[in-house]
């Protein structure tokens, strides 16, 4: 008996060296997409100077498609960042976070309450978690474009995204029909268990580093509606937490017609500015500092000079 | 959830088997059930209840069954009776209870899976009639595994009623049997056994654990290595609307059938393996089906249980009723000994597919797909002595390596076609496809790199080649009777874990999951 579970955790071990000498080979060598990093956009992050990001706007596509961290940075000098990925799960939202935490201490994170809603099996999550340890998991099919830097280099990550995470457009496809949008009903939706213990874990992780938490609903005719923005009301204020809601609450003038680049899934460029807008006078109320000017924030100036360029604006 | 899902991989199945081997033996099927019922809620939520009522109606029709029995019992042992008159009694009576039973089953079944096909078709005649009338159709979603379990239950009351098996006494065996949770969703179709392994809480031994372990680590490298690789040919080729002909169907449709094996028995690798951990001996569904003669064996070693199920239930009672077998004698009498009792056979035989093809499926694609192996099996069954004719005349040695070459071949290409109306959207899309082969067919798109536009690019390709070898390889070694598990077993440690690593990592690296990669999802488990 003894004899077999030696033998069981000698197999693990060798299992499992393994696993890690494959991780240090495939996992990308640098946070662009020409390395091979996994979202590089929310990654971009990575290559950001330590302790230079106030902000940080967590959740999935509302978040890229609605909070342009240049322009806050141009309009106030604040800094922030959109960890937000397509379809983010509430574990994904957790690991991002512990990751900019390892080089980042931001005063303020948002969180995008859509991804409270969605639906994910403990196994994913898992797998998520696993990842951030053996990353071969996530970079496996990176053996097809291995080069020698792979088996000689530590990663080196110097990617400055100067999106700094947005991913709109500027393309308009305005909505066939608004009637239903927000219309008042009876229902409250649901929140579930595993959402809800993803949520405690990332509310926790801010309290532990000191981060105030703001809940957010960004302007979307597809994702939301009333039984989302009820349930939210009431969770708020179950956690005594701040709450944004674009959708009823807070009017930022969104014209769906002109503001929305997928019939109201999302919005564009134009409507994103709007929802910006009213973001920087909530961090400017919380006092948070310009850093224009500010010689150690020299590249923001660069990345708010090429995002300019790229749209034109 | 599929049983390579990580939730049930690295989650739920460790977690059984920690909570079982602290147990005590006696109360493990506690545990296994109470697993086996979480499991299916997980799944299918409320319509567990749909489970329950088959087991607690299968229970109380083996206790029925019984009393007819012992009530007979008593009734002969009067004196002045006819024997004969009071077992015919009840038998007569025991038949009703089955027949009602059945019933029941096929209504589940039925009103869950064929009532959307069976009223669209109502409603297309009312339409083709002229007439307004529409029934309205709403989407029914069936408990995991219904087909399964419900051929389960009534191969139990079957084999009650006939005295093949004594009726179950015990609820929880009955529970058990129907619920177990690796095969609740895919299979095998098991036989009830009384005396079965899985009411025996056996200890999870470093044998089983090893050999199970061993097992599941092969079935997900056929699932994840190639099925999931495949998957973008497949999805580009059957795209409904798609625009490709020629060889690329035909291609994606070979695909298609490779994935459709690798994924089922893969799973079924994965099953059985989960099973084997408990100690339990689940029915194997595969026998190296490619390496069968005709489409009539390969039927007989490709979702073995279920052929099983069909032949014992359906073929057998059928062409053995007594008015098929006064009509097998007069066919024999007039069509003589080889074409007389194949007319009986054959009408056995389109019972048989037509259910196949209706079990698979609620939908015309599915019809034909039995209703094509109908054809196939009994034109081979029309054609063969003619066949050892010709080859004997013109000197042909079938069991030369050559002649079986062309056996696979050929045997491969008719299954491809069937699959390919298989995985079809629609009986008429099927069509399209098949007829599309032959448009513009030309062997040049192998070269001219129209194959690396269907989503897999030339490593893709490579790694298929390689693993699909090795499946090929392992199935040769099988079909020749050599146990390539026991040889692993006994070969000294080091050579043992070099392999169990080597392909425990080849399916971590070469696996087609995470990012760019969409698994397919379990293709049995709608059934």
């Amino acid at each position: 008996m003894h004899k077999n579970v030696f033998k069981a955790i000698g197999f693990l071990s060798i299992l499992t060296v393994l696993l890690i000498l494959t991780s240090l080979i495939v996992r990308p060598k640098n946070n662009d997409k020409e390395s091979g990093m996994y979202m590089p956009d929310a990654n971009g992050i990575l290559a950001e100077k330590k302790n230079t990001i106030d902000a940080l706007f967590i959740g999935d596509s509302l978040i890229y498609t609605s909070i342009l961290p240049t322009k806050l940075y141009e309009d106030h000098g604040f800094t922030s960042y959109d960890l937000s990925t397509p379809a983010q799960r509430l574990y994904d939202s957790y690991e991002y976070l512990l990751k900019a935490l390892d080089t980042q201490k931001p005063s303020i994170v948002f969180i995008e309450s859509n991804g409270f809603f969605r639906e994910f099996s403990v196994g994913s999550a898992l797998k998520a978690k696993v990842s951030r340890y053996l990353p071969v998991i996530t970079y496996h099919n990176r053996w097809k474009s291995l080069k020698w830097n792979d088996f000689t280099k530590k990663p080196e990550y110097s990617w400055i995204n100067y999106n700094k995470g947005y991913r709109g457009t500027d393309k308009v496809k305005s909505p066939t029909d608004i009637k239903d949008y927000m219309e008042k009903k009876k229902e409250k939706k649901k929140i579930l268990d595993i959402d809800k213990y993803y949520i405690e874990l990332i509310l926790d992780l801010c309290k532990e580093n000191d981060i105030e938490v703001v809940l957010l609903s960004t302007p979307s005719m597809k994702s939301y509606n009333y039984a989302k923005y009820v349930r939210m009301k009431d969770f708020s204020k179950e956690h005594g937490l701040e709450y944004i809601d674009f959708n009823l609450d807070i009017d930022v003038k969104i014209d769906w017609q002109t503001d929305t680049a997928d019939r109201g899934d999302h919005l564009n460029y134009s409507g994103a500015k709007k929802v910006t807008e009213y973001i920087g006078k909530v961090l400017k109320e919380k006092k948070f500092v310009d850093h224009r000017g500010d010689e150690r924030y020299k590249d923001w100036d660069d990345s708010l000079a090429k995002f300019k360029e790229v749209f034109n604006d | 959830m599929s049983y390579l899902s990580n939730t049930y991989l690295f989650l739920i199945l460790p977690f059984i088997v920690v909570v079982y081997s602290i147990f005590l033996k006696k109360y493990r099927w506690v545990c296994l059930l109470v697993a086996s019922y979480a499991f299916f809620f997980i799944i299918s939520g409320k319509l567990l209840l749909c489970l329950l009522f088959t087991t607690i109606h299968c229970f109380l029709y083996g206790l029925v069954i019984k009393k007819y029995d012992a009530d007979c019992a008593l009734e002969q042992e009067k004196k002045d009776i006819d024997k004969k008159e009071v077992k015919q009694k009840f038998k007569l009576k025991k038949k009703r209870v089955l027949v009602i039973s059945i019933l029941i089953q096929v209504a589940i079944l039925f009103a869950y899976k064929y009532m959307p096909f069976f009223l669209g078709n109502i409603n297309s005649i009312f339409a083709w009639f002229g007439s307004d009338y529409q029934f309205k159709i709403s989407k029914i979603i069936a408990p995991i595994g219904l087909s399964f379990y419900t051929l389960e239950a009534l191969s139990y009351m079957i084999d009650v009623f006939t005295g093949k098996i004594e009726a179950e006494t015990k609820v929880y065996k009955l529970a058990l049997f129907l619920s177990f949770f690796p095969q609740t969703m895919e299979g095998p179709i098991a036989r009830y056994d009384k005396d079965s392994s899985l009411f025996e809480g056996n200890n999870i031994t470093y044998k089983n654990l090893c050999f199970g372990l061993q097992r599941m680590v092969w079935g997900s490298f056929k699932k994840i290595v190639i099925a999931d690789r495949l998957n973008p040919i497949v999805k580009c080729v059957f795209a409904t609307g798609s625009s490709y002909s020629g060889f690329v169907v035909l291609f994606g449709a070979i695909s298609y059938t490779i994935m459709l094996y690798m994924e089922f028995s893969g799973t079924m690798d994965v099953i059985i393996g989960s099973a084997e951990i408990f100690g339990v001996k689940l029915p194997e569904n595969f026998r190296q089906p490619f390496f069968s003669k005709n489409i009539s064996e390969f039927w007989a070693r490709w979702h073995i249980t279920l052929g099983a199920w069909f032949k014992d239930y359906i073929f057998y009672p059928v062409s053995l009723a007594k008015k098929m077998k006064s009509l097998t004698v007069k066919a024999r009498h007039k069509l003589g000994n080889h074409f007389g009792p194949l007319l009986t056979g054959s009408i056995a035989l389109s019972a048989v597919w037509l259910l196949n093809g209706l079990w698979h499926g609620a939908g015309w694609n599915y019809i034909f797909f039995g209703v094509y192996h109908l054809f196939l099996i009994i034109l081979g069954n029309l054609f063969e002595p003619y066949m050892k004719k010709l080859s004997d005349k013109f000197h042909i040695d079938r069991t030369k390596k050559l002649y079986r070459a062309f056996q696979f071949v050929k045997l491969f290409l008719l299954v491809v076609i069937g699959e390919l109306f298989f995985r079809a959207v629609t009986l008429s899309d099927g069509f399209r496809l098949f007829f599309s082969i032959f448009k513009g067919f030309t062997l040049k798109n192998v070269f001219d790199g129209t194959l690396m536009n269907l989503g897999l690019d030339g490593y893709d390709f490579v790694v298929l080649g390689i693993s699909i070898l090795v499946v090929f390889v392992m199935s040769l070694l099988k079909e020749k009777d050599i146990d390539v598990r026991e040889k692993v077993s006994n070969m000294n440690i080091v050579a043992r874990w070099i392999l169990y690593l080597s392909l425990i990592m080849f399916v971590v690296i070469f696996g087609a999951y995470g990012p760019g990669y969409q698994a397919i999802d379990p293709i049995y488990a709608n059934y």
